[in-house]
């Protein structure tokens, strides 16, 4: 049996390990998901219908002088994982890894698209002004969502006596595949066309760091260097437009091109310090400080990859020459001024400093016209931030066991670009813990966050992307991207209050029942527009029971999210790009162009099982895990005639997941496991349900089916028990 | 009888061999109990964890050893030898504060319990409990399949941050794994360098992506500007064979990201809009 097969299966590990009795392992096993699948396969490396032959090692030994360790897992499957440890009794140690982590995406989706980072139509491609117009048989590849990742790791560590400890790791993580990505020709938001293109994943991490560690008695110091460098095998993605979008022979296809840049490679260097000094035994230090840099100068692509328009004007950089240098410094003075109560300060500084220059950029819009004029031009905003937080918390352990505690936060954070420039968090927490009789323990706590703002100003992030010069020929009441009446919710005004209750029982030693429960709302006081509320309410229960030969458990979950937000419809009849000067927007100020959304999920979880002993040779186990959540978005208008309202569906999914597993121990050194699993997911989202590649005038998507998946698995392992040390 | 034999057995070896008590008595009675390798070699005894504990030596069946790390042990003798480095930001932490235990996560007697993935995500659970449903939602790290355990984002021991994350900054922790998101970009997103968590919920979520609501009414939270932000997206935005409505790219398929593709920042001189 798989140890990862086990771990999703939860039960079967616990149980193997239990009936194995011996540290090491040789497993053979031959399994079958019996179908394709997506959802079941995720991070599981099994997604198509055939059968596997898998094996895991599992052996260590040890001598007087050294412990070695190897565990190899799921040797045959995209999700292999091998880990060898080796320790010696002089204190030296060494672990070498590789690991395997599949992720199943959608893979039920279509695309016409060829290649890999330049991607162009089929000859024969039939062109035409909406995705409707489309000969869609011609998507006839798979549009596969998947990718792998792999790392590679070594660590070392050396102690050289009591006090000085070095560590050393190198990590190099590689991840391939490809991923679904939106991207538009357009050249005004009002009519853009897009399609969903399968984007190649080749990118590599490489990293290493050295630790040093001292424990001088009262002193603990430990000191540390790190370096990553990112490398992206693909700088650019460009697709051939599918559309004739009326912009001209050299936007339509078959000669237009539209492009995206990819995620930019860099290199991060970071030094970091933590230390700790004992000044009295009730009296203790904490300084910790860290230094980052991170430095990205890829070359910039051109304004447009469309070779055909006309671009007068260079970009002011070839490279962004950007770096990014954060830096975080910690003081806690932890103090016990009595045997039961703990006093502790806490200060924290963090900061995000970007040197890139504010330029403007002559943008080509959407690959599809000449180079605008140079007024239009948008400026790149390098965000900073800084954050001071002074944490002032007690805690006092009760005669009766019961434990105290409670904090009080301050949190001030500055930013630039932003709607607000400084915001302050000012938090009270309040727990009390209590090991009530011997058979019931209670935890309760309350927390209220208060957050505020400096004054909301709407326009500051929106004018810093437009030059000074251009702000001033735009009127007054047309000065505004984002309405004025906004407030971005992690920056608008808002008073959270939430409560933690935890009680467990356990009415004999063979019982164990515990119930957690949560709330959480969040009033944002004075937003108008945008989010106004949210509720987060979650309760669950456990039961668990076990004898000597039989144990059970079981557990449900109830989790809430509902959430109310307002907007106001303001198109005004024409696009009005936010850089241009056009007539006023008399739809911004009316209120009857207002709507509500109320969000509301709620997810059920539910999980149980049973490990049955019936003989010393033989045991079953079996688990059932289902989900069943519902969503729901009501929308309700004010009035204005051209708004419909009307509520969206509701989305529901559906997973049932059992598993059972018959484990007979045919010799002390043989196990054999029979394992039977069914799955069942269901997911009817109507933004993908029912969608063909020509559906959405304006988008060639993929025609990707909300996944709907009936997997019946079987396994067989054999596990056979090498010596154990 | 075989119980008063030992029991005669070891008073005597106790009587006899006074404070020199080594690790054969305490095994005579505690046979199955082993060392992990690193208590073995640093020659920990049994007495270094649980205390000379005389009075259990003479009267095993009625006495206790001087620690038995029982419910209000909190793990002090452990701390007697790993303390400094390692647990720089032990005292104050949480867990400290809530009485966790060395004993409550680890066993002793062998290997360091939490040192395998699938093992630490299920011992974090058995106190988190509020967190075994978001294993199971259709959106999620893979914690359950083994592949990642809770201490990957978490430090049980005590960290500088909220909630024992690793991590200099809340986005830095999360760019650990996806660090191609790191940037630095030209043009930024604001939430991505502010705090991953105001858009993606971490431990699971019913929407795609870990996602905290659906787009476009996330983006619409941050995004109410002249034209399309602002657009309502009801009823009358799906697709309807019936009415002929082709649907709306604001609402259906990808949404917003149907077009603005690079939503955590775009590096192309022309990708202010987060759409090249």
């Amino acid at each position: 049996m798989s140890v990862r097969w086990s771990a999703y299966c939860m039960l079967a590990a616990f149980s193997w390990a239990s009936v194995a009795h011996a540290d090491n392992n040789l497993v053979f096993e031959v399994l079958s998901p019996g179908a394709d699948s997506d959802v079941f396969s995720n991070y599981k490396g099994v997604d198509k219908d055939k059968i596997y032959i898998n094996a895991d090692l599992f052996w260590s030994a040890e001598s007087d002088d050294v412990l070695w360790q190897l565990e190899a897992t799921d040797l045959g499957l995209d999700g292999r994982a091998v880990n060898f440890k080796w320790q010696s009794s002089n204190d030296v140690g060494f672990v070498a890894s590789y690991k395997e982590v599949a992720q199943q995406g959608n893979s039920s989706g279509l695309t016409p698209f060829r290649g890999a980072g330049n991607l162009v139509l089929p000859l024969n491609w039939v062109p035409a002004a909406t995705a409707s117009g489309f000969d869609t048989s011609q998507t006839t590849s798979g549009f596969d969502q998947d990718s792998l990742r792999r790392t590679l790791s070594i660590s070392a560590d050396k102690r050289f006596n009591r006090a000085f400890k070095l560590k050393a790791a190198v990590d190099f993580v590689e991840r391939t595949g490809t991923r679904l990505t939106g991207a538009a020709i357009y050249s005004n938001a009002a009519n853009p066309q897009a399609v969903l293109l399968p984007e190649p994943i080749d990118h590599s991490t490489l990293s290493a760091d050295i630790t040093a560690e001292l424990d001088a008695g009262r002193l603990a110091l430990t000191t540390s260097a790190s370096m990553i460098q990112f490398r992206n095998d693909n700088a650019q993605l460009t697709w051939q437009n599918p559309f004739i979008n009326g912009l001209g022979v050299r936007v339509d296809y078959p000669g237009g091109i539209g492009g995206l840049a990819t995620e930019p490679e860099y290199d991060q260097y970071a030094l970091s310090i933590s230390s700790s000094y004992r000044l009295r035994p009730d009296i203790q230090l904490v300084l910790t400080g860290a230094v980052s840099r991170t430095e990205q100068d890829q070359s910039l692509a051109d304004y447009s990859v469309n070779p055909l328009l006309s671009v007068v004007r260079e970009a002011p950089l070839s490279s962004l020459d950007g770096r990014l240098e954060t830096s975080r410094l910690n003081l806690f003075v932890l103090t016990r001024p009595f045997t039961r109560a703990s006093l502790n300060f806490r200060y924290r500084f963090k900061a995000r400093e970007n040197t890139a220059s504010r330029l403007a950029w002559n943008s080509v819009i959407g690959d599809a016209t000449d180079q605008p004029d140079i007024r239009f031009s948008l400026y790149n905003r390098p965000l900073e931030k800084e954050v001071d937080t002074y944490v002032l918390e007690g805690g006092y352990r009760l005669a009766g066991g019961q434990r105290i505690k409670a904090v009080y936060r301050i949190e001030e954070t500055y930013r630039n670009y932003a709607s607000v420039k400084d915001t302050k968090l000012e938090s009270w927490i309040m727990e009390l813990r209590s090991p009530g009789s011997g058979k019931m323990q209670h935890r309760v706590s309350a927390q209220l966050d208060d957050h505020r703002g400096t004054t909301y100003e709407w326009s500051r992030s929106f004018f810093q992307t437009l030059s000074a010069s251009m702000i001033n020929q735009i009127p007054d009441d047309q000065r505004w991207s984002n309405h004025p009446l906004l407030r971005q919710y992690h920056l608008a005004n808002h008073e959270d209050v939430t409560i933690k209750w935890h009680t467990g029982w356990q009415p004999s030693p063979r019982w164990q029942l515990d119930l957690d429960a949560r709330a959480k709302d969040v009033t944002f006081d004075k937003s108008e527009l945008g989010l106004t509320a949210t509720r987060q309410q979650s309760v669950q229960l456990n039961v668990a029971y076990h004898n000597k030969n039989y144990q059970a458990w079981g557990w449900v979950s109830f989790d809430q999210d509902q959430r109310e937000q307002t907007g106001r419809d303001f198109s005004g009849g024409i696009q009005k790009p936010a850089n241009r000067i056009t007539a006023p927007l008399p739809q911004g100020s009316d209120p009857t162009r207002n709507y509500d959304i109320d969000q509301d999920t709620l997810a059920v979880t539910l999980g149980i099982g049973m490990s049955w002993q019936f003989s010393d040779q033989i045991r079953l186990s079996t688990e059932y895990s289902g989900v069943s959540a519902r969503e729901k978005n009501d929308v309700d208008v004010y009035g204005a005639r051209d708004l419909v309202g009307g509520d969206l569906p509701s989305v529901k999914q559906t997973m049932h997941h059992l598993s059972t597993t018959l484990y007979w121990q045919a010799r002390d050194n043989l196990l054999v496991s029979a394992t039977h699993g069914y799955f069942r997911y269901r997911d009817d989202d109507f933004a993908w349900g029912l969608l063909s590649p020509g559906d959405l005038n304006g988008v060639l998507i993929n025609g990707q089916q909300n996944p709907n998946e009936v997997i019946n698995f079987f396994s067989i392992a054999i596990s056979y028990a090498l010596d154990s040390h | 009888m075989l119980r008063n034999f030992l029991l005669l057995s070891l008073s005597l070896y106790v009587f006899l061999a006074g404070d020199l008590v080594a690790e054969e008595a305490c095994l005579m009675c505690h046979r199955g109990q082993t060392e992990s390798f690193a208590h073995r070699t640093h020659d920990v005894s049994c007495a270094a964890c649980h205390g000379a504990s005389e009075t259990h030596l003479k009267n095993p069946m009625k006495q206790p050893p001087d620690n038995t790390f029982g419910p209000e042990g909190t793990g002090e003798s452990c701390l007697s030898c790993h303390e400094g480095s390692a647990m720089i930001f032990w005292q104050g932490s949480e867990h400290e504060m809530a009485g966790t235990a060395c004993h409550d996560c680890h066993e002793q007697h062998t290997s360091p319990a939490a040192s395998s993935e699938t093992k630490a995500g299920s011992q974090c659970l058995s106190c988190h409990q509020s967190l075994k449903s978001s294993e199971h939602l259709p959106s999620r790290h893979p914690v359950a399949e083994g592949q990642m355990s809770c201490s990957d984002c978490h430090a049980p021991h005590g960290s500088a941050n909220e909630s024992l994350l690793h991590g200099d900054l809340p986005t830095d922790l999360c760019t650990s794994c996806h660090s191609e998101f790191r940037g630095p970009f030209l043009y930024e997103h604001d939430p991505v360098t502010e705090d991953c968590g105001l858009c993606h919920k971490p431990h699971g979520s019913v929407q795609r992506d870990m996602l905290v609501a659906r787009p476009p009414f996330l983006c619409q939270q941050c995004h109410q500007a002249a034209n399309h932000p602002s657009a309502l997206n009801d009823r009358s935005a799906l697709l309807s064979g019936s009415s002929g409505s082709s649907g709306s790219s604001n609402l259906m398929a990808g949404s917003c990201l149907n077009c603005h593709g690079r939503i955590h920042g775009s590096n192309h001189p022309g990708g202010a809009r987060l759409t090249r």
